[in-house]
């Protein structure tokens, strides 16, 4: 028995779907109802929701065996499991913004850097052998350069509309991001065959998306 | 009013918890002693620089650390292999070789806040020194299967890789310290994706490149170790496989089955120099228990000696060990003026059975009866 976390949300949709590709038996997925937790009617497996933070606990811990969640997530909260597929759905990038004109990386002295995602803000600018102050903001990041709280924000950009509307522009793409399968190393060991057939069928679903996608 | 808690990472264990784990080690101790190992108990607090002395490049983030009186750095033990390396080379610096010696003890690393791991952990291991991977690794191993055979009842699997596998390939193609640190991680880690990225970066051959990425892969039955030696591109792989080959047929001749074998094991617990090994067991999301070969550890020490061991983490493995069931317990109660007459009957009853004294002044003489709920239950 596999016991699948999936996280809630904007990818929740794309991996029932790539389930149901799969051939899985996931007609409780589809229509949830108030149920916390979803047998699956083909497959020895089942399914529960979780937001994206704890997909990363569940499966650490060994209570889910594999997990689906976004890298972005991973990026921000460094854990010890086994990240073996790219799914290749839910792709966006970590980009740095600011103010036209006002490059936080052109900027001389104290600079503040706002983000949802302090560690990975932190790592990149350390990287870059920069000190910045890395604030930490819950929502609407966009706002904090406007209003002056920081200098710049990292964040996660799909098509940069958001941006655009709030007057910020892309300074720099930190690495390109989408949903990844992580597996609970005790689980890896113990039922490797049942998480091979798993990732192959998700393998051969996400190369046949490529294809169409690529000859479109 | 005030409030007493404990701190961060820190857990009490208590009644059963209490009972199962301490039964478990026991168990797990008796075996140790049967394979002829001798316990050693070393202090708890060590100098920062004894273990500064024993990585390659220490966390010191990751430890817990204070000062004495005349401001040297001291520490709480992070691990037992450290205390009893220093201890073999400088205690027993004139002992003849092979030494065993087995500990049971608490160890403490700073674990980040909320993260649900425990920052003081309990262990329960050995260490043979001074004998070499030919016939020690086999020795080490079938005393870790021993151990492990305590637990009933559950699936478990003991798996082996070896550290040198990815390191004669990084040392092959003259890959960096730090490129083959993060290389390191990423394999241990099995990140397809990232790893595949920093090949790119790197500009290996094809061929490096091929084996670096199948490497998070190779890890199965024996069969792997086959399967792996078409990757194999120098003779120092291939001789790594062939010892792990011939440590796998070892293995089945003895009739041991749950083993397994990752090829990817490349976690740089930077004093492993030949074969590392863990072991899960059903039902616990961690490794129960981890260990390897370390033969330069105990030169820094003053004594060039080869030697190899292990811990199993008592925490994470009496999660699921069931302890047997207490007997029950004689309960006395008595009215505080019968005091020396119930004292005089518990200390005869309690030479053969557990008993729980109760004063009670509503009630005459003493009450002698066996009770399920004992005073401790609520």
């Amino acid at each position: 028995m596999l016991s699948i976390a999936l996280t809630k949300g904007r990818l929740e949709k794309q991996s029932v779907a790539m389930f149901e590709e799969c051939g899985y038996g996931i007609e409780q997925l589809k229509d949830k109802g108030r149920q916390l937790v979803f047998q699956d009617s083909i497959k020895d497996q089942r399914y529960f929701l979780v937001k994206a933070a704890d997909c990363v606990t569940y499966v650490e811990h060994g209570v889910a065996d594999v997990g689906f969640v976004g890298k972005d997530t991973l990026m921000e909260a460094d854990g010890r499991y086994y990240e073996l597929l790219d799914l290749g759905i839910g792709k966006c990038g970590f980009i740095v913004a600011g103010l036209p004109g006002k490059s936080p990386f052109e900027k001389l002295g104290h600079v503040k850097i706002g983000s949802k995602y302090p560690h990975v803000a932190r790592d990149f600018f350390k990287k870059r052998n920069m000190d910045v102050e890395v604030i930490k903001i819950e929502g609407s990041v966009e706002l904090a350069p406007i209003l002056g709280l920081c200098d710049g924000i990292v964040d996660i950009m799909e098509t940069g509309t958001t941006l655009r509307e709030n007057g910020l522009v892309v300074y720099e793409r930190i690495c390109d991001i989408s949903a990844r399968v992580i597996v609970n190393r005790a689980s890896f060991k113990l039922k490797q065959k049942e998480i091979m057939a798993l990732l192959n069928d998700l393998t051969k679903v996400r190369d046949r998306h490529a294809e169409t996608n690529g000859s479109k | 009013m005030k409030q007493f808690t404990i701190p961060t990472g820190m857990r009490d264990v208590i009644l059963d918890e209490c009972a199962a784990r301490r039964e478990l080690q026991q168990a797990i101790e008796e075996r140790f002693e049967s394979w002829g190992y001798d316990e050693v108990i070393t202090p708890m607090i060590e100098f920062y620089k004894t273990y500064e002395a024993g990585f390659d490049n220490i966390n010191e983030q990751d430890m817990y650390k204070f000062f004495d009186a005349q401001g040297r750095i001291l520490m709480l033990r992070a691990d037992m292999t450290i205390p009893i390396a220093r201890l073999a080379a400088t205690k027993f610096k004139d002992v003849q070789p092979p030494l065993r010696f087995r500990y049971c003890a608490n160890v403490f690393k700073v674990h980040e806040d909320l993260s649900g791991l425990k920052n003081e952990i309990s262990d329960c291991g050995v260490e043979l020194i001074g004998v070499d991977q030919q016939s020690g690794d086999l020795e080490i191993l079938m005393t870790a299967l021993d151990a492990l055979s305590v637990v009933k009842d559950h699936t478990w699997v003991l798996e082996i890789g070896n550290i040198n596998f990815f390191r004669e390939a990084c040392r092959f193609f003259q890959i960096s310290q730090e490129d083959s640190e993060e290389l390191s991680d990423l394999i241990d880690q099995k990140s397809m994706t990232s790893l595949a990225e920093k090949l790119d970066s790197l500009k290996l051959s094809e061929e490096g490149k091929t084996f670096f990425l199948q490497l998070p892969w190779m890890s199965g039955d024996r069969e792997i170790l086959e399967e792996a030696k078409q990757y194999c591109f120098c003779e120092e792989l291939k001789e790594i496989l062939r010892r792990l080959l011939l440590l796998a047929d070892d293995l089945q001749q003895l009739g041991c089955v749950q083993i397994r074998f990752d090829l990817g094991k490349t976690k740089n617990l930077n004093y492993y120099t030949g074969i590392v090994f863990e072991a899960y067991v059903e039902g616990v999301g961690k490794r129960v228990l981890s260990g390897g070969r370390y033969d330069t550890l105990l030169e820094k020490y003053g004594r060039n000696l080869p030697a190899v061991g292990f811990s199993i983490k008592l925490d994470a493995l009496s999660q699921i060990y069931q302890a047997k069931e207490k007997e029950k317990k004689t309960v006395i109660k008595y009215h505080p003026d019968d005091r020396v007459e119930a004292m005089k009957k518990a200390r005869e009853l309690a030479k053969t059975t557990r008993i729980c004294l109760i004063v009670d002044s509503s009630i005459k003489d003493i009450e002698i009866k066996e009770e399920t709920l004992c005073c401790q239950s609520r």
